[in-house]
């Protein structure tokens, strides 16, 4: 079976929607990071659904998802069909020091906000996104920090292939606050920290053009690893690329365009030949969404006279200096510059 | 495309999915031994929370393994690396290989799966973390211990586990889907396997007790006052626990290839999602979740011996899986037991809990009781086995398992004794 992404949706720093971020990814311009400027969180429409605490996080989750099925994607599908696979690599944790804190400072530790409490742990978003989109089928929550987005996207993969759903909305998010940047400070983190979400349509590519819908990338392979010691981590990712490129019959020449983390490829050895595009330095450090930004740079990074009929080779590395190394082999399309989603 | 699809490669018995090992970190035991002689007891680990200060609450109890120091079992994680969830996973994880007979080095050039779940993650961290923030008189502000902000994030429990094992190439994730994520984490590891793209998986779930769930819980008057008591009338709610529980997962070919002990087989396994409200589960999606595990595993309802409730104890949980049971099964349903009643509301790791507990049962012929039980409660018309464990033949067990949100995850585990004495016989020695 073969996997592909057929509709994207996000939002970064550069603004709502896939348009400012293509164009950032195509120009090569930087934002600065920081938050998604003009997105702001609204009360949620009443549809009659019980959507209640509306926190930045998955608000941001529903409105990007709000988009990629507003064309229509997930109408064909029954809703038992329907998977959901979504990841951050912090969500809850903010929430979560609030209600400690308050518990610890107010004048009875059980003087806490009761609407919180299900925002502070990780399935919220999805369950959310579950309840406003009707998606009854696998509802799963993944976090693998940076990796988070890899990580999605093989789980919905699999789904997939196990005959589990039929179709697979699959995404990675993260928002900016206080204890987010004050946690990376401590730990050390470099990066300027940024805020976004990316959403993909994950399909069987036989059911894609049944629909209609463009493919915009195929999943041809996806490989992981971890390591203990941070001076094993490009050995580790070496040996995931190489799994990768074997599975889909490829030398690491036939790779058009790589779309690493930071500056991974450098000890990645015979991909000298790809363009190289590095959503980091253009949009900031997304943390948990930061691997789905590179699978979206990838899908949106097509230039004049680099693609052909067939598609070409876009290969996705990402480490995450908690231990996760990966990557994502994709045979990505042209697509036009019109076509928001792909749908 | 379809599950008849992912049926059709089922053929081969050799690509059919077992348990060979598990570790268990609870508070009514750990490890094997422990575990089953609690089990068999009906112990109840409940005390009064120890971990942290509850000064201000008028109850306090939960389900802690007070005095275990994970650090000590650990043979490569340096001491402060990991917090005390992942180390638990890292401890459950290195005495699952054990009881497998699987030697980490000898599977570190296969593909392995490590699937971690978790409800709150490194949730002590999280606590110490705001705990600082107080002391340093900020509100989100700046200046937090190091070792703390490190370790924080729940995507490192995988991590735990891989590098106290010494393992690169494995695929390791954490699933946080809350209190089904035990049993997403055995499916997640199951659908691997099946796929043909692992050849072992390390799969189950940990958490702790900490302040912010308590208080939470607490508040929402959802936290048990003295004791977790399923399927009693005069329940009053779950009550957490802490501990971790990992399973080995390999195909039959791989088990029998290096002549491993079959313990059950992870027959089937279905998940889904409410869809409807957060907190409120939906009776006809789990009795639907139920029924697609029982087809994934080829089993017809009456064949099933014991279903392992999600039995949380709260009133709204315990009378709608009652009638849930009642739905697939019929008037006579098989014993539902509530392992929550002994080892606490172990979250992330309560599925793989209670399919550890299935294993020790399918075994040792028996059924783990719900205790604590002392009036029965006319809506929940189950026989849960209350007080005592119960001789049994266990050869086909049904694991529920539900998230909050709507998460649906349901595991079928069977006897080694269905997939045949031929099929289970180490290469090279068939009768």
């Amino acid at each position: 079976m073969d996997t592909v992404i057929s509709a994207v949706s996000l939002m970064s720093p550069a603004g709502v929607g896939v348009g400012p971020f293509r164009e950032a990814v195509r120009t090569g311009t930087a934002v600065p990071g920081g938050p998604v400027g003009d997105f702001h969180v609204a009360e949620p429409p009443a549809t009659g659904r019980a959507v209640r605490l509306a926190d930045r996080p998955s608000a941001m989750a529903l409105a990007t998802i709000g988009t990629l099925l507003d064309g229509g994607a997930a109408d064909r599908c029954p809703p038992a069909r329907r998977g959901l696979v979504l990841g951050s690599a912090a969500a809850g944790i903010d929430q979560s020091m609030t209600l400690t804190r308050d518990s610890l400072t107010r004048p009875r530790p059980d003087n806490v906000n009761p609407a919180l409490v299900p925002a502070c742990v990780m399935n919220y978003a999805s369950a959310q996104a579950a309840i406003e989109f009707d998606l009854r089928g696998p509802n799963a929550t993944v976090t693998a920090g940076r990796l988070t987005g890899l990580a999605a996207l093989r789980y919905a993969r699999r789904l997939l292939a196990a005959g589990r759903s039929d179709a697979v909305v699959c995404g990675a998010y993260e928002d900016l606050n206080e204890r987010r940047v004050a946690i990376a400070e401590a730990a050390g983190a470099r990066g300027v920290p940024a805020e976004g979400c990316c959403a993909f349509l994950v399909e069987p590519g036989e059911r894609a053009r049944e629909h209609g819908r463009a493919v915009l990338a195929e999943v041809l392979a996806l490989e992981t690893g971890v390591f203990a010691d941070p001076g094993e981590a490009f050995d580790v990712l070496g040996a995931a690329v190489g799994r990768a490129l074997r599975a889909a019959g490829a030398a690491p020449s036939d790779v058009g365009l790589l779309v690493p983390a930071g500056r991974e490829d450098a000890r990645l050895p015979g991909l000298g030949k790809a363009r190289v595009v590095r959503p980091a330095e253009l949009i900031g450090d997304t943390h948990g969404a930061a691997a789905a930004f590179q699978v979206a740079a990838a899908i949106v990074a097509d230039a004049a006279g680099t693609g052909d009929g067939d598609g070409r080779l876009a290969l996705v590395t990402a480490v995450e200096p908690d231990g996760h190394v990966g990557c994502c082999l994709l045979r990505t399309r042209r697509q036009g510059d019109n076509k928001e989603t792909g749908t | 495309m379809g599950t008849e699809a992912a049926l059709r490669d089922r053929s081969d018995p050799d690509l059919r999915v077992v348990v060979t090992g598990f570790g268990v970190i609870s508070s009514i035991g750990i490890g094997r031994d422990e575990f089953l002689e609690a089990l068999r007891a009906g112990r109840c680990g409940v005390s009064p929370i120890s971990g942290w200060d509850t000064t201000g609450f008028r109850y306090a109890n939960a389900h802690e393994v007070p005095g275990f120091d994970p650090q000590a079992h650990l043979r490569r994680l340096e001491p402060g690396r990991f917090g005390k969830v992942g180390a638990q996973a890292a401890v459950a994880a290195r005495m699952a290989m054990r009881d497998a007979g699987l030697d980490p080095a000898s599977v570190r050039d296969e593909r392995g799966v490590v699937a971690v779940g978790t409800t709150c993650g490194e949730s002590l961290d999280v606590d110490a973390l705001a705990a600082a923030e107080v002391a340093a008189g900020r509100d989100g502000g700046s200046g937090l211990p190091a070792e703390l902000a490190r370790r924080v994030h729940p995507g490192r429990l995988p991590v735990a586990v891989a590098a106290e094992l010494g393992l690169t190439n494995v695929e390791a994730v954490t699933i946080p889907t809350v209190c089904a994520a035990g049993n997403y984490a055995v499916g997640y590891g199951l659908d691997a396997l099946r796929a043909g793209e692992a050849d072992y998986a390390l799969c189950g779930g940990a958490d702790s007790v900490s302040r912010m769930a308590f208080a939470g819980f607490y508040r929402l008057r959802a936290w048990a006052r003295e004791r977790c008591r399923p399927f009693d009338l005069d329940r009053d709610g779950f009550m957490f626990g802490e501990g971790a529980g990992m399973l080995v997962l390999e195909t039959l070919g791989h088990a029998r290839r290096r002549g491993a002990p079959i313990l059950a087989e992870v027959a089937g396994f279905a998940l889904n999602c409410d869809a409807t409200h957060p907190t409120r589960p939906e009776r006809e999606r789990v009795t639907e979740c139920v029924t697609a595990a029982l087809r994934d595993a080829r089993v017809e309802p009456s064949e099933v011996d014991v279903v392992f409730a999600h039995g949380s104890g709260t009133r709204i949980n315990d009378a709608m899986e009652s009638a849930m049971v009642r739905e697939v099964f019929g008037a006579a349903p098989p014993p539902v037991t509530a392992l929550k009643s002994m080892v606490g509301h172990t979250q992330g790791a309560a599925g793989a809990h209670s399919c550890i507990a299935a294993v020790l049962g399918m075994t040792h012929g028996f059924i783990p009781p719900t205790v604590n039980f002392v009036t029965p409660d006319p809506e929940c018309p189950v026989d849960c086995v209350p007080g005592t464990a119960r001789p049994a033949r266990v050869r086909t067990a049904v694991i529920n398992s539900l998230g909050v949100g709507g998460n649906n995850a349901v595991v079928v585990l069977r006897h080694p004794a269905h997939l045949g004495a031929d099929a289970t016989a180490p290469v090279g020695r068939r009768p």
